[in-house]
């Protein structure tokens, strides 16, 4: 079970028990919001003009050729 | 290019920089990097059928120029204080901030391909079938890998020797070799 602190990749997932299983699939769910978290923070970032304009120009220049 | 091709290149820019980020850690060398990604793209957009799957197409591209570009640059090694605050925590809580750095540091002393995966299908949402087809490996490998990188993330962060074996570490940037497949040229 994940509280709901781990549910926002807030704190620490609780430690495994010596049997491991039940707490490894909490452990990974954590995990997995803690990255995706870090991922979402830069893809909600506007890709810089700079960026598009040279990908423009990239694309105008490919399909001179 | 086709209106179509634009649009998909265009929308897959946020998550090809994102991923750009978390494999380069230096936002300059990460928009280096996308650039190239989307002249390599564009120069081989002939190659790509439309129908298949272009996520998986752009981020095999992006893998390999990284690749290339490690080969021809032997960048230096990434210190954690040049990692993007943006990749540290949204929240600004000091605790937050802790943990994701523990996090960064912890992926750093995975096996490459372990890191790989764990930004390929954890961090940017990519399918087992995609990061396989980006990757060049099968389904199977990157089920494998992935288990083996949480097991081994859930080692390092929390202190918890599951059994895994040894964590083999190698050059922090560095791909894995061997599994590189052919970027369209």
């Amino acid at each position: 079970m994940v509280d709901k602190k781990q549910q926002k990749g807030g704190s620490r997932p609780a430690k495994a028990s010596k049997s491991g299983g039940g707490t490894s699939a909490a452990f990974d769910t954590w995990l997995e919001r803690k990255l995706h978290e870090m991922f979402d923070s830069v893809t909600a970032e506007p890709i810089p003009d700079d960026l598009l304009k040279v990908i423009a120009e990239l694309d105008k220049h490919v399909e001179k050729k | 290019m086709s209106n179509e091709f634009h649009a998909m290149l265009t929308d897959h820019l946020p998550r090809l920089r994102a991923y750009a980020i978390m494999l380069t850690r230096d936002r300059s060398a990460a928009e280096d990097l996308l650039q190239e990604t989307a002249l390599r793209a564009l120069r081989a957009q002939s190659q790509f059928a439309m129908g298949t799957n272009f996520t998986a197409w752009m981020y095999r591209i992006l893998r390999n120029e990284y690749i290339s570009t490690l080969r021809r640059s032997k960048r230096r090694p990434i210190h954690l204080d040049d990692i993007p605050e943006e990749l540290m925590s949204r929240s600004g809580e000091q605790d937050d901030k802790v943990l994701t750095r523990e996090i960064i540091q912890a992926m750093d002393d995975l096996q490459s391909a372990q890191r790989e995966v764990l930004i390929l299908i954890c961090a940017s949402g990519l399918s087992c079938e995609e990061a396989a087809e980006s990757v060049g490996c099968s389904v199977g490998t990157i089920k494998s890998r992935l288990w083996r990188a949480r097991r081994h993330m859930q080692a390092l962060v929390m202190g918890e020797d599951l059994g895994v074996g040894e964590i083999a570490t190698d050059h922090p940037t560095a791909p894995s070799r061997g599994n590189e497949v052919h970027a369209p040229s």
